[in-house]
């Protein structure tokens, strides 16, 4: 399993490939696309500038440098089908497939046709906003648009996972590692506004609006906000539990937003716990292992609730 | 002059089906955001065989669906075609597998859930209304070639939420539309916490068995006020109540039912 990491400037190439990153994905930030839309029509579901490269050119550059050291880029393009018209959508689409990226992850029918059209070998990857949840739906948008690889969403737990990955060996499949705070919502079902302290707003995503919860059970209230806000992150036992599964081709780490002192430490982290796995075939020591490591790495421990240990 | 809309109602048991029968032309039985809320085949069938007889149309909702869920759901259409119901029933997907799965079986209305046709739901639009344009308004169906692909596909009704901005009708004549209001469903989660609470869990975990606490006593349900919208969580999903006025032109093209929630505070 690669190791998947987000970027958003040309400066994190170099120390995210040094410490372990296998390959990218990122969105672009169009001025022009901004202009016209505002923040209401993002085009990868991610506000905010810094989440975004913030031009073509060095989004070229990231391309082209990644792709001289082996190591594949994959841009963002996950919007709904947007309202501007066709004409603005296949400009930008135009400026992404010029840069020659490794594929373009998607999730709108209208836009997939699109790509197909502009760039009949361009690779498309099915964004996780598709849901491909069971084995039918993997079928289907490979029957209507010839996509062979998904990301699956977060909402499975591992017999899940498992059981997709295992009945299409003629797909591959990408999960993600280690999460953020989008960790609650079904992934594409949840409507909440994206833009959190953007353009001087401060809006909380609909599951961390759970404080202004009336309830006459008190009791009840504190149960319901208790587990809302219990998190857990980090994920890296997948690693151990879908080590036989050879289709399951990335781990995606989380946060394009991120700086780039956060992103390190997540590919050393995840790095060093992919490696545990073929030192270990015990897993409670390699849960043991990785807890460790990621309190050396991270000072703290995410996985105590994990969903993936025990196995389920 | 254009007939007037179908009126259709959300139901979750046979006895409110009972209760609701003579005043509704059609029952919506599931839910667009569980698995665990579908139907057993015994009440199922209850269900099929009253409207079938009283001439009037059952709607199976269904949701994102977990793999492990679809032998449940093949056995409640089974049943529908050994009764030769299929006149008088249709399947709403939100769920592009439960599509593929059922894509071919003959006579099967299949209707486009609003979970697959995106709008821009949350109910926080109403508080940044001096920023959002026209698209705010809009689902991807408004989109020409969206509507194209789907009448490729077969289908020809989708189901559009009345959102709290008010929704676009601009090209969606080739569609028909069932509109969902006044509850809008704005967001999901596998995590219910209504559920793990049930069960003495004290963190998030997807839920593999469920006994409908969702639709136990309103006391279950947690209640957002602000100035804007109340909105309330119950079992895995938070819905609003739109207080967003229907279209003008709403009963001259472009919907064939009008889904009725029961209240639910």
């Amino acid at each position: 399993m690669k190791i998947l990491a987000p970027i958003s400037n040309l400066s994190e190439l170099s120390p995210l490939i040094k410490n372990g990153a296998d390959e990218f994905y990122m969105g672009i930030f169009s001025k022009s696309w901004f202009k016209q839309n505002k923040f209401f029509n993002p085009l990868n579901r991610r506000y905010t500038a810094q989440s975004n490269v913030l031009d073509t050119q060095e989004a070229g550059k990231i391309i082209e440098q990644a792709k001289n050291q082996n190591k594949p880029v994959y841009v963002t393009f996950n919007t709904n089908t947007n309202f501007s018209g066709k004409s603005v959508i296949i400009n930008e689409l135009e400026n992404i497939i010029k840069l020659k990226p490794e594929a373009i992850i998607a999730r709108d029918p209208v836009i997939i046709k699109l790509i197909r059209k502009l760039d009949k070998s361009l690779p498309i990857y099915l964004s996780s906003l598709d849901q491909v949840v069971n084995t039918q739906a993997a079928k289907f948008w490979h029957e209507n648009f010839n996509i062979t690889k998904f990301i699956l969403p977060r909402n499975l737990n591992l017999a899940e996972i498992r059981k997709i990955t295992q009945e299409l060996p003629q797909f591959e499949f990408e999960l993600f590692i280690y999460n953020d705070d989008c960790f609650n919502n079904i992934d594409g079902l949840c409507s909440s506004i994206h833009y959190q302290k953007h353009a001087g707003l401060d809006i909380n995503f609909v599951c961390h609006r759970e404080n202004l919860y009336k309830n006459q059970d008190q009791n009840l209230q504190e149960k319901f906000i208790n587990i809302n806000h219990n998190k857990s992150l980090c994920n890296a036992c997948l690693f151990f539990h879908l080590k036989d599964i050879p289709n399951i081709k990335s781990a995606k780490i989380v946060g394009r937003d991120k700086s780039i002192d956060e992103k390190i430490k997540l590919v050393q982290f995840l790095k060093q716990a992919r490696s545990l796995v073929s030192k270990e075939n015990d897993f409670n020591k390699f849960q043991k292992n990785t807890r460790m490591l990621h309190k050396l790495i991270f000072k703290n421990t995410y996985c105590q609730n994990c969903p993936y240990a025990p196995t389920t | 002059m254009p007939q007037p809309p179908k009126k259709a109602l959300q139901i979750f048991n046979s006895t409110q089906f009972d209760q609701y029968f003579n005043q509704f032309d059609n029952f919506y039985i599931g839910s667009a955001t569980c698995h665990f809320l579908l139907p057993s085949l015994k009440d199922f069938g209850y269900l099929l065989d009253k409207t079938q007889k009283e001439n009037k149309m059952l709607s199976l909702l269904t949701p994102i669906m977990p793999q492990d869920a679809f032998p449940h759901l093949e056995k409640l259409i089974k049943l529908v075609e050994e009764k030769q119901a299929l006149n008088f029933f249709e399947l709403i997907f939100n769920d592009w597998g439960v599509f593929q799965d059922f894509k071919d079986v003959a006579d099967l209305k299949l209707i486009c859930g609003s979970f697959i046709i995106n709008q821009k739901k949350d109910p926080y639009y109403l508080s940044l209304k001096d920023q959002y344009d026209a698209t705010s308004t809009m689902s991807v169906a408004n989109n020409p070639d969206y509507a194209e692909f789907l009448l490729s596909q077969g289908i020809d009704t989708i189901e559009l939420e009345n959102i709290c901005q008010g929704i676009s009708l601009k090209n969606l004549e080739k569609l028909k539309i069932n509109l969902h209001t006044p509850y809008i469903s704005f967001s999901l989660t596998r995590h219910c916490p209504q559920a793990l609470i049930e069960q003495g869990k004290n963190f998030q975990q997807i839920i593999t068995q469920c006994d409908k606490y969702c639709q136990n006593e309103p006391k279950q349900i947690w209640q957002l006020k602000n100035e804007h919208y109340q909105s309330f969580y119950r079992g895995n999903w938070q819905v609003y109540k739109s207080q967003a006025p229907l279209p003008n032109n709403i009963n001259k093209i472009i919907y064939n039912q009008l889904l009725i929630e029961p209240t639910i505070s």
